[in-house]
């Protein structure tokens, strides 16, 4: 097994009487793609920004890249974060710059590239999400999935090492969302990228992922391959997979 | 904030938990502004501020808002005389109007229009880009791109709002004794050089520097408003338009309480000036 990126120890984190995590661990382990299940509200973008740093656990411990980050500063946060891609659920393409300027946003804050490198990045991630010559135009002029590959291209331009993926195939039809995973596993393959994905998309959760997790109840259960995690007994992962409203998860 | 659920609870509890919880409210925002003008003014002395950014605010702030601070204050000028010239015409004191004019309008109103302006089309349009931008996680994606939201997004308007201030007071000044001087000479009917000697002789450097550092302190209270207030919004577009009006409200009512105080202190400071000979 490759060495673990990413650690969480009993992680505890509440918005006023809402207990959101509950003694959460998880590993994530290096190249690895790892997804993240679970039904809608039960904290899943809660704990990749504690991942990312963009929520602080109430009590709990958070490892990367080997360091003890639960007490990082924002300066300290900055050194991390330039080995961290994020694409999020709606993009979050910045409204006031373009196609080109949103990709190139970090390389330009990198301030370790000329133009023309940026020109040149900018121009082969657009071919890799199979966009290219959109460059100048708006994120409004851009349909959900347009933004959401313009969204990756500009998660991947500085080469991570992971990549967080917040709900990549959500409001896209069945042809974009199979784009999507094929994309993320291109990723992995090509860059040997570690990805952590959550999703409640069961068919691109098997296409893409190495090892599986169910966030429900404040933790995360049942982390197995996806094959033993479609064969497990257990019955919240069962109620998952069938979407069937009685079961442990209400 | 916690928002917990009251109801059913005594009267006792009551009486106690609704005004402890305005003032917990109240010292919570507050404190939360604190740090963000510590965090503001962090960045600030480190002279590390974000170029693209604070050109495009100057731009916003200080030539976009030229024509509506030139039709206000040039009415507000042209009214004062009226109101003023008739009266002081009555009694025989219109060698004073110039003065009067020039006084209310430097200590007073240009700094309070040019402010207030300020709050409802800089403080409302801050609150509503940073909300919108808070709700739809750019505001996120700038910090996992290892960008400081409050280096990148708050201090390029801090400043601008706080460095145009002063400037578009000079010019609604400006634009408002030329309209007084109008309305003086063309309805009121006395002469320009009887405007102009009661202006310079009533109007002086102290008049003019507490307007314009009024107005410094304005600028810089309506932009922090509306960053915070921006930064803050949650619950999608109601949560923007919530926080939008929330900031004109906060920052016009801010501006009406300290204009009070610094009318004070600077009358203080008059009174001891006189006494002392300063």
């Amino acid at each position: 097994m490759s060495e673990s990126i990413i650690k969480l120890h009993n992680i505890y984190k509440s918005f006023g009487d809402k207990h959101i995590l509950q003694g959460l661990n998880l590993e994530i382990h290096q190249g690895e793609t790892f997804v993240i299940l679970g039904p809608s509200g039960c904290g899943k973008s809660v704990s990749l920004k504690i991942i990312t740093g963009l929520l602080a656990p109430d009590c709990g411990k958070v490892e990367v890249f080997g360091k003890d980050v639960s007490r990082f500063n924002e300066h300290q946060w900055s050194d991390i974060r330039k080995d961290f891609g994020f694409l999020f659920q709606n993009a979050a393409l910045f409204d006031s710059l373009n196609v080109e300027e949103n990709i190139a946003f970090t390389l330009k804050q990198s301030k370790q590239y000329s133009k023309e490198e940026m020109a040149h990045i900018v121009d082969k991630n657009l071919q890799l999400i199979g966009l290219p010559g959109i460059q100048k135009k708006m994120p409004s002029e851009l349909s959900g999935g347009m933004k959401k590959r313009v969204g990756l291209a500009r998660a991947i331009a500085l080469n991570p090492k992971v990549i967080f993926y917040d709900e990549p195939t959500t409001g896209l039809d069945p042809i974009r969302a199979s784009g999507i995973d094929q994309l993320i596993n291109k990723l992995k393959d090509t860059l040997n990228i570690t990805s952590v994905v959550i999703t409640h998309d069961l068919k691109s959760a098997f296409t893409i992922a190495d090892r599986v997790g169910l966030h429900f109840d404040g933790k995360i259960s049942n982390i197995s391959t996806p094959n033993e995690f479609k064969s497990s007994k257990n019955p919240m992962v069962q109620q998952f997979l069938t979407g069937s409203t009685s079961g442990p998860i209400q | 904030m916690d928002s917990t659920n009251t109801k059913g609870q005594g009267f006792f509890f009551q009486l106690f938990y609704v005004p402890g919880d305005f003032l917990y409210k109240i010292i919570y925002v507050w404190g939360d502004i604190t740090i963000l003008i510590l965090k503001t003014f962090y960045w600030i002395l480190r002279g590390k501020i974000f170029t693209p950014n604070l050109i495009h605010s100057l731009n916003r702030i200080g030539v976009e808002s030229l024509p509506l601070i030139s039709f206000t204050s040039l009415f507000s000028g042209m009214v004062l005389v009226i109101q003023v010239g008739n009266q002081f015409l009555e009694l025989g004191a219109e060698s004073f109007i110039g003065g009067v004019v020039g006084l209310s309008l430097t200590r007073e109103l240009c700094p309070m229009i040019v402010s207030i302006i300020l709050a409802a089309r800089i403080g409302s349009s801050m609150a509503a880009e940073l909300g919108t931008m808070q709700v739809s996680e750019q505001v996120d994606a700038l910090s996992v791109m290892a960008t400081n939201p409050i280096h990148h997004l708050v201090v390029p308007r801090v400043i601008a709002c706080a460095f145009f201030a002063p400037i578009l007071v000079v010019y609604a000044n400006i634009v408002g004794l030329f309209g007084g001087l109008l309305v003086a000479i063309y309805q009121i009917g006395i002469s320009q050089i009887s405007f102009s000697t009661s202006l310079i002789s009533m109007v002086n450097i102290d008049d003019l520097s507490s307007g314009l550092l009024k107005s410094i302190v304005y600028g810089f209270i309506v932009a922090m408003i509306g960053c915070y207030k921006g930064l803050n919004t949650t619950g999608g577009a109601k949560g923007v338009g919530v926080s939008t009006t929330q900031t004109v409200v906060l920052s016009i009512t801010c501006i009406l309480v300290l204009n009070y105080f610094f009318s004070l202190v600077f009358f203080i400071y008059q009174k001891y000036a006189y006494i002392l000979d300063l």
